[in-house]
């Protein structure tokens, strides 16, 4: 079979192969790579100057504001505490405060035993639950912090990351800068070192190449840091999902740029099962791109409106590109290629998966570049060679949600909010 | 001892029945004026029950070195008449008298001795009212602290070690009765009320907030009110239904003396004896300790008429 592969292979003129290949740069990774690439090339060639000119770049601290962090949460009775232990006396006259949106598992009776031993920690809390993003809002008339912190109640922050995700802010013209989430269960199963893999490749350093290129459209509600004047501007969280990427893009169209502070880390923990892990990306994909990318701020790619910025087109054009539009093509591609299948198709299948491998070594060298924890990073880097097969999974999740969302606007049918608050927003 | 049978003659030797007028003399507490058909006129047993004898010492104390055990001959509302071991002692003007109930538990009951007589073989027949000293110590109103408001604390009426030696004889339980607040620096009374966390002041105003479920704007009630009714100033949607499009939430507390701004009131304790102010949590806490005695009912061994 390798035989007949190879002889196949040399058979194939370079157009040949190209022909069939540029079905590769409609997926994920290998645009990703390609894209990674001169960025690391430019930071690795950085650092061997500094490393031979006995340089060191300064990484202090310089930049110290008034922080409130608010952690949000529904029914996190169980991690609540970790969370503020881990966030607390991190850095100096933090605030904390936890709402609790109307659980019933004790959350608050749990913040409150954690408050009454450590000062700083207010503890607010809901009857009924109300929504993620009316929690958020919830907490704002109780701080006058220059920088809100938003935190999962679920999550932990690694070292310094306070510290490191209010940096970016000493530049006024950034409204938010986004941390970096990390999974806290790396080697549980397959399904959770798969995600493990993807954080890192599309979080911890394809934010990284976003930000660098100004078209950085996402701050993680997990763990993001929002000026408090921007937040005013914007009038607060909007109803979701996804609370986070709405008040991102809103804070890009009130003028603001969007920071990534890569390692500001904050560990969190990954859905462990299959059906978890797709049940996770539908409600992610239904109310990404198509609810507001192309509805609600479809007037960010507007160049007659107030306010208009290249760089938010181009987050617009990214997210219509390349995950709707490469999306869209895969699957004609895909389907074309079943319907009628050319000669020597199995060679043309190893021919993409081993040429996607090839793409995904790249990105992940391309991690461990930048990495602060080789060792894990290089563990989970081990998975590669199950990515591409994990990614055609999550291609598939991604037709389905975008099917439903277009057609059908599934995403204000999502139980992530209550029913009197979908009952009452807006339908974009 | 003689058969309860006899127990009729026992009686007259015990209160000294001789058909007249007692003396006083005989009587430690007999009343001026009463008789002894007065006294002896309600029902009365003759209970031959074990009865456990402490007598009382002139400071109170319960004496347990000269403990001892009896039976009794008679028994009514008023008074009691026993046989008891006695060693060669001088017995006491007071004691208390034990004796089990049908549950195992011992019930006690304070006698004034008003008659013994010195029987052979180092006994002693005793009659004695539920009243006196012993009777007194075993009152609900004495076991229990109350407060002074001359000194600002709770007490016992009794000196502590009295109450002790009762219990460590067998007679009193402590028990913990409740739990006072007081304050942290004098002990004395404190008077409490919601307050500023920060500095304590009462001049605290609360803001409600309204959450519109369209558009997730949380803010305060002030925000949203215009000349036309409820309109949220993020979204500008108007004519606002309460339950359908908002709801009220209880908002922050602003302190007007610190502006200290906070979720909830603390309790914030003033002493006023020493007019210190503290935080309620931080008070002292006073454990309140009465005792308890199981007191004997006599009616309870009487028969119906």
């Amino acid at each position: 079979m390798l035989t007949d592969w190879t002889h196949w292979l040399s058979s194939k003129h370079p157009e040949q192969l190209l022909a069939f290949l540029w079905a590769l740069l409609l997926t994920d990774g290998p645009r990703y790579a390609l894209a990674k690439l001169p960025m690391c090339l430019w930071d690795f060639g950085r650092n061997c100057c500094d490393w031979v000119c006995g340089r060191e770049r300064d990484r202090a601290f310089t930049y110290c504001p008034s922080v409130c962090v608010i952690i949000a949460g529904h029914n996190e009775a169980e991690t609540v505490e970790a969370t503020l232990r881990s966030l607390w006396g991190s850095y100096p006259r933090l605030e904390i405060i936890v709402v609790d949106d109307g659980s019933t598992d004790g959350m608050a009776a749990a913040a409150r035993r954690f408050a009454r031993q450590h000062a700083g920690v207010l503890i607010l809390s809901r009857p009924d639950r109300g929504g993620k993003s009316s929690a958020l809002n919830f907490a704002l008339p109780y701080t006058r912090a220059e920088v809100v912190v938003s935190v999962d109640a679920d999550s932990h922050q690694g070292t310094a990351a306070l510290w490191e995700i209010v940096q970016p802010l000493g530049n006024p013209r950034v409204g938010a800068v986004s941390g970096t989430v990390i999974a806290r269960n790396p080697f549980t199963n397959l399904v959770t070192w798969l995600q493990a893999y993807e954080y890192l490749s599309s979080i911890f350093v394809g934010r990284l190449l976003a930000a660098r290129l100004g078209i950085l459209g996402i701050v993680s509600g997990a763990f993001g840091a929002f000026r408090r004047e921007a937040i005013d501007r914007c009038g607060g969280w909007d109803v979701g999902p996804p609370e986070d990427l709405d008040l991102t893009l809103a804070i890009r169209k009130a003028g603001y740029d969007i920071a990534f502070a890569p390692y500001a880390q904050c560990y969190t923990d990954l859905p462990e099962s299959w059906w978890g892990l797709i049940r996770q990306r539908l409600r992610w994909e239904r109310s990404g791109v198509v609810r507001n990318h192309c509805r609600k701020h479809l007037d960010l790619a507007s160049f007659w409106s107030a306010g208009f910025r290249l760089s938010n087109f181009f987050v617009c054009l990214d997210n219509w590109f390349f995950n709707i539009l490469c999306m869209i093509g895969i699957w004609v591609w895909i389907i074309c290629f079943c319907w009628a299948p050319p000669a020597g198709w199995w060679q043309i299948l190893v021919t993409l998966y081993l040429c996607y491998l090839v793409f995904e070594l790249i990105q992940l060298l391309a991690t461990l570049l930048y990495s602060n924890d080789l060792g894990r990073d290089l563990l989970i880097g081990t998975v590669f060679t199950l990515v591409p097969l994990y990614q055609f999974m999550l291609l598939a999740v991604r037709l389905v949600a975008t099917t439903e969302e277009l057609f059908f606007r599934k995403s204000f049918d999502d139980n992530f909010v209550p029913a009197k608050v979908r009952a009452a927003t807006w339908r974009w | 001892m003689k058969p309860l049978t006899e127990s009729s003659e026992l009686i007259a030797e015990l209160f000294a029945i001789d058909g007249t007028e007692a003396r006083y003399g005989q009587t430690l507490h007999g009343r001026e004026g009463e008789t002894l058909s007065d006294r002896r006129g309600g029902a009365r047993a003759i209970a031959g029950r074990p009865w456990t004898v402490i007598p009382m010492l002139a400071d109170g104390r319960p004496d347990s070195a000269h403990r001892s055990a009896g039976h009794s001959l008679v028994l009514n509302a008023q008074g009691i008449g026993l046989e008891c071991d006695v060693l060669e002692w001088r017995w006491p003007a007071a004691f208390a008298i034990g004796v089990q109930n049908g549950h195992g538990v011992m019930e006690y009951a304070g006698v004034d001795v008003c008659h013994t007589t010195n029987l052979a073989a180092g006994r002693v027949r005793i009659g004695g009212k539920f009243a006196g000293r012993a009777h007194d110590l075993i009152q609900p109103q004495v076991l229990t602290p109350t407060y002074h408001p001359e000194t600002m604390t709770f007490r016992l009426p009794f000196a502590d070690e009295l109450y002790q030696a009762w219990q460590e004889a067998g007679v009193l339980q402590a028990v913990w009765l409740d739990r006072v607040q007081l304050c942290p620096r004098c002990q004395g009374l404190p008077t409490f009320r919601p307050g500023c966390r920060c500095c304590g002041s009462a001049r605290v105003r609360n803001d409600r907030l309204i959450h519109h479920f369209a558009c997730a704007h949380v803010g305060l009630v002030a925000d949203f009110e215009t000349p036309d009714g409820l309109a949220c100033p993020k979204c500008r949607t108007d004519c606002l239904v309460i339950g359908s499009d908002y709801e009220y939430h209880a908002g922050p507390h602003h302190c007007l003396d610190c502006h200290w701004t906070e979720s909830e009131l603390e309790q914030v304790g003033q002493c006023v004896r020493c007019g210190l102010r503290f935080p309620g949590h931080q008070a002292h806490v006073l454990e309140l300790t009465g005792y308890h005695v199981d007191r004997l009912d006599p009616l309870a061994f009487l028969q119906a008429p």
